[in-house]
């Protein structure tokens, strides 16, 4: 055996000495270095292997660092309706332009940067410095257009390529902007719905530990299906008709009378429904502005001494306790009274007047004098009942709750004061549902402004029915006060200019001086509050104008006009339609139409048996649709635009129901 | 009696008494269908992101093995002796097509010319160079044999002939082919004969000049430093290397699957070309690699066997050859991914992407094959 290992060796090194033992060491040199790859290739096997099974600690953790990536999936974020179902905010998918330069050549990287700089029209030069960027990921354009997108995946250079990127999206621009809020660019609600509501809207998020190809790309299909956690809707009881037209009217207000701020709120009284919430300044929260106060919700996060307007709950007070009726008489002290050390005046001196004419007038010492007769404890009881000092509970950010004074440490002259809303706080939400109580049979409802909550596939999560808080006062109450502030609107009322063609107004203005450095400065909030229609209440409207600067400050004469012209558009949005008679009358006094026919939107007249046509020519589609479609007529639309046409001709005057049609260019 | 025309005519009568392979053959195709399965998996992503066609890699191998396959069937019909006597010719059209690089036909890329540019035709001129310096070899020193002793009359005038592709194969650059080809000449020098001393001398002189050719050119020394701890350069020159390791950790035993690795995502260059055992390695794991390496193992047994049975020097030279060259290629290849060999450059046989190399490839089967249908019958059968 080993001499024959032996002769094979010597054989192989050896030197043959014949034919035979040529061939036999051409053999076995053959095999002997086959042995010798053999082995070498065993051994690459071996090793391959152990690279398989364990590997080093250094490319374990080189394939974690490179291969993997956290990677943050969100399912997109839930829309916020109106009360229609019509989208406020909404989620919207944007293609972006992105670019690895690490991979384009230097010798080519100026053709692309202008290919890239036409396609996406930029200037080259700053093109140029992103191609030049030592990165492997840069973004050359956010938010482009489709077109653009388009001609960069037709680009034939693998280094570029286009991203989709979601973006919130408020369709109506600032339309109940302070409402809805704004997402910060992580997608987290900042104010408004947007922050309050934040949990639901936003959709689940996961972070997958995934694989990824050397651009961070994942290159596995993920089993995380976004549309199945996106956010959930939330649907609000906001109507974007009335909205927008209360957003009009305080337009108005602003330009009439530069007010520091301005609110509107309008209440479905027997639902306690928030239809329209609306503030001047506004802001678009598709570009958010950097001043914070544009972004401030006048109605629930400002308080005033609310004035006169606070005199329906103290009268509400009075006739609830037993202590007078709307006829009862009082000594109103020919405008000058002196009670608890202070002097009280009232703007229209009276001397002996009924109850409802202290209403009427706005008689400060008849109201003083029913408070002082109530006393304390149940005059500030009854406040509370009308939820004075208290949060509504409106689901928005920072609501606060107002100040009244505890009775037992209230003295004469601050209970006289409160009487006439001085001395005391409230919010306009507040005071919006407060005066929808008065309209609702003396209930006072929870102001509601999210209706439901739905998951994606439209089941419904929660949903919100209406909520009553508790009964203020009684119904009979509620009718009498109704009555007296109907008074308000007649001939010598303080509301004249709140009154609206068609539709009975029970209403109050208010006045109120800004406690101002321990004193009261020339600083006023000017405000309305009422309902209508007086004989079965839909809405109450709220408007409160903060320190007016321009022309008059009262109340009347400056929310008023905002709270005809609102109301109006309340109206003809909920399809209520006017009482003839009341037109009849106002043909002979016209009022306030005038003041909604010089602004900007469309103004309809009612002409007895239907609605004069009105010259559509130059309007906006958005205004037609307010003015027309908001009128109970139907609209027939052609084309976009600004109208150039309409059938019937301005001065027709048709039914509601009836149809007009325009075409726009 | 010159030991030519005994070689020649003793081959003759007993072509119809040797035997058919089917080792060898079935080990081919199994290599030649893994490649395809790989090239698809590592290439067809890059394919249809670059090119628009995910198929354009896999279309164009099966292309190449199709001409393989045709050359392959021409080696098995056609009697050796028909392109032993042309052997000459064979070595000088390859040196031709090795020069003609230099031409307008030829087509470099990465500061290198080593292909030609045909058309449609893609030609690497040195995997065919590989092929012809065997034919040729093997045929010079069958005939010469009894010349070896004589180094001037013998041994130089083979060097100085095959000198002349490697010489040009070298110039393009190309160093892994160059070496491939100086080993094959050793090889078959050593089989036919070559003393013992001699050899050792001529591998210390061969060592030593490749040690001053690496020293001589920079990027090879840049490269051999990396490769002897590439982790400690994973994102500079031993880039290509550690992603190979990462590739075949990721691959643990048995491997992702089929499809599902991610080196050819960017992270390994060359994968579906030089880097495609480390795909293997990553979606068939230890085990797809050990199986790929066992085929190789299978084919240096069954050449090696074909080769110490063929009738004379010519065969065991002609079938040592081819069957040297297949292992070597799959060791370097192989021996790169590992860790064991800088990086080369050179394909993986029957796996790789590359017509050229599959077309030698395939034909080398069909001359080993055709090595075993003219030897002798067994003594044992």
């Amino acid at each position: 055996m080993i001499s024959s290992l032996l002769q094979q060796l010597a054989l192989t090194f050896g030197r043959p000495k014949n034919a035979k033992d040529a061939r036999g060491q051409a053999i076995l040199r053959t095999k002997g270095i086959a042995l010798a790859f053999g082995l070498i290739l065993s051994g690459v096997g071996v090793r391959g292997a152990a690279l398989c099974m364990s590997p080093h600690e250094k490319v374990v953790d080189a394939n974690d660092l490179q291969r993997w990536g956290r990677v943050r999936l969100t399912a997109p974020r839930g829309d916020i309706l109106d009360r229609d179902g019509r989208a406020l905010a909404t989620t919207v998918v944007t293609p972006s332009i992105v670019i690895d330069p690490a991979s384009i050549d230097d010798d080519e990287r100026a053709t692309v940067a202008a290919d890239l700089a036409e396609i996406l029209g930029r200037d080259i030069e700053s093109v140029l410095a992103q191609l030049e960027q030592p990165t492997r990921y840069a973004r050359l354009g956010r938010d482009v257009h489709p077109t653009v997108a388009d001609a960069i995946r037709r680009y034939p250079h693998r280094a570029v390529w286009v991203e989709r990127t979601r973006k919130r999206f408020y369709p109506e621009e600032n339309l109940a902007a302070q409402i809805l809020g704004f997402v910060d660019a992580d997608g987290n609600g900042r104010s408004g719905l947007e922050s309050s509501l934040n949990d639901e809207l936003a959709g689940g998020t996961v972070i997958l530990q995934r694989r990824r190809d050397r651009r961070g790309r994942g290159v596995d299909a993920s089993e995380f299906d976004p549309d199945t956690s996106a956010g959930h809707i939330v649907s609000t009881t906001i109507d974007r008709d009335i909205q927008r037209a209360a957003e009009r009217a305080l337009a108005h207000v602003v330009e009439r009378s530069a007010p520091k701020s301005a609110t509107a709120v309008v209440i479905d009284v027997q639902t306690g429904d928030i239809l329209a919430l609306a503030n001047a300044p506004v802001f678009n929260p598709n570009a958010v502005s950097r001043n914070p106060q544009s972004r401030r919700n006048h109605a629930v996060q400002d308080w005033f001494e609310p004035g006169s307007v606070m005199k329906p709950f103290t009268i509400a007070a009075a006739v609830e306790a037993g202590a007078v009726t709307e006829d009862s008489m009082v000594n109103c002290e020919a405008g000058y009274w002196r009670t608890g050390g202070s002097r009280i005046r009232d703007d229209h001196p009276k001397g002996i007047i009924t109850v409802t004419q202290v209403m009427k007038y706005s008689s400060n010492i008849g109201s003083a004098k029913l408070a002082l007769e109530l006393g304390p404890e149940a005059f500030i009881d009854s406040l509370r009942a009308f939820g004075f000092g208290q949060r509504t509970g409106v689901p928005l950010p920072g609501e606060l709750a107002g100040q009244i004074r505890h009775p037992d440490r209230i003295r004469t002259i601050e209970l006289a004061n409160t009487a006439f809303g001085q001395g005391m706080t409230a919010t306009a939400m507040q005071l919006a549902m407060g005066i929808a109580a008065i309209a609702n049979d003396g209930v006072l409802m929870k102001p509601r402004l999210i209706t439901a909550v739905t998951d994606n596939d439209g089941l419904p999560e929660w949903t919100q029915e209406p909520t009553e808080v508790r009964q203020a006062v009684s119904p009979d109450t509620a009718a009498q006060v109704s009555r007296m502030m109907q008074a308000v609107m007649e001939e010598g009322g303080t509301g004249r200019a709140g009154r609206i063609a068609g539709y009975r107004v029970a209403a109050k203005t208010g006045t109120a001086q800004k406690a101002h450095q321990g004193g009261y400065g020339e600083a006023r909030v000017s405000s309305f509050v009422g309902f209508l229609p007086a004989e079965a209440p839909e809405v109450a409207i709220v408007v409160m104008v903060d320190e007016p600067s321009k022309g008059s400050r009262y109340g009347g004469t400056v929310a008023g006009p905002a709270f005809s012209e609102l109301g109006a558009a309340t109206m003809r949005a909920l399809g209520i339609a006017p009482d003839l008679e009341l037109l009849d009358d106002s043909v002979e006094e016209p009022i306030d139409v005038a003041a909604v026919a010089d602004l900007d939107g469309i103004s309809m007249e009612w002409a007895g048996e239907g609605w004069r046509v009105p010259d559509l020519s130059g309007y906006a589609l958005r205004d037609v649709l307010v003015g027309v479609q908001g009128a109970g007529l139907s609209l027939e639309l052609d084309g976009s635009g600004h109208v150039v046409s309409q059938v019937p001709a301005a001065g027709t005057i048709i039914e509601p129901g009836q149809s007009v049609s325009v075409v726009l260019r | 009696m010159s030991s030519i025309t005994s070689d020649i005519t003793a081959a003759a009568p007993q072509s119809r008494t040797g035997s058919w392979d089917w080792w060898l053959l079935g080990v081919t195709f199994g290599l030649c269908g893994l490649g395809l399965l790989m090239i698809l998996s590592a290439s067809s992503v890059m394919a249809d992101q670059n090119y628009g066609d995910a198929l354009r890699f896999v279309t164009r191998q099966i292309m190449g093995l199709g001409i393989g396959l045709a050359a392959a069937v021409t080696a098995l019909v056609v009697p050796w002796r028909w392109y032993r006597t042309r052997a000459h010719y064979v070595l000088g059209a390859s040196a031709l097509m090795l020069a003609l690089v230099w031409t307008p036909l030829g087509h470099g890329a990465k500061g290198a010319r080593r292909w030609l540019d045909l058309g449609p035709l893609n030609i690497q001129p040195s995997e065919v160079a590989k092929v012809a310096v065997i034919l040729f070899a093997s045929h010079y020193l069958a005939k010469n044999a009894h010349k070896l002793k004589d180094l001037v009359g013998g041994v130089l005038p083979l060097l100085g002939l095959c000198g002349i592709p490697i010489f040009l194969t070298f110039i393009q650059p190309d160093f892994g082919s160059t070496v491939i080809l100086c080993g094959l000449v050793g090889y078959l020098l050593i089989v036919a004969g070559m003393r013992t001393l001699w050899v050792m001398i001529g591998g210390t002189v061969a060592v030593a000049g490749l040690a001053s050719l690496a020293v001589l050119a920079p990027y090879r020394i840049r490269r051999l430093a990396s490769f002897t701890d590439p982790l400690e350069n994973a994102s500079g020159d031993g880039y290509q290397v550690v992603q190979g390791w990462i590739a075949l950790a990721q691959g643990g035993l048995f491997g992702q699957g089929l499809g599902n690795g991610i080196a050819q995502r960017g992270f390994l260059p060359e994968p579906h070309t030089d880097f495609i055992g480390a795909v293997i390695g990553e979606e068939l794991g230890a085990i797809g690699w050990l199986v790929m390496v066992a085929c190789y193992g299978i084919v240096l047994w069954r050449g090696t066997v074909l080769a110490s049975r063929a009738g004379g020097l010519y065969g065991n030279l002609l079938a040592g050859g081819v069957t040297t060259l297949l292992a070597v290629q799959a060791i370097i290849n192989l021996g790169v991914i590992v860790g064991w060999v800088p990086p080369k450059g050179l394909v993986l046989p029957f796996v790789s992407y590359g017509a050229s190399a599959v077309v030698v490839h395939v034909l080398c089967i069909g001359l080993l094959l055709r090595v075993g249908l003219e030897s002798p019958a067994r003594r044992t059968v």
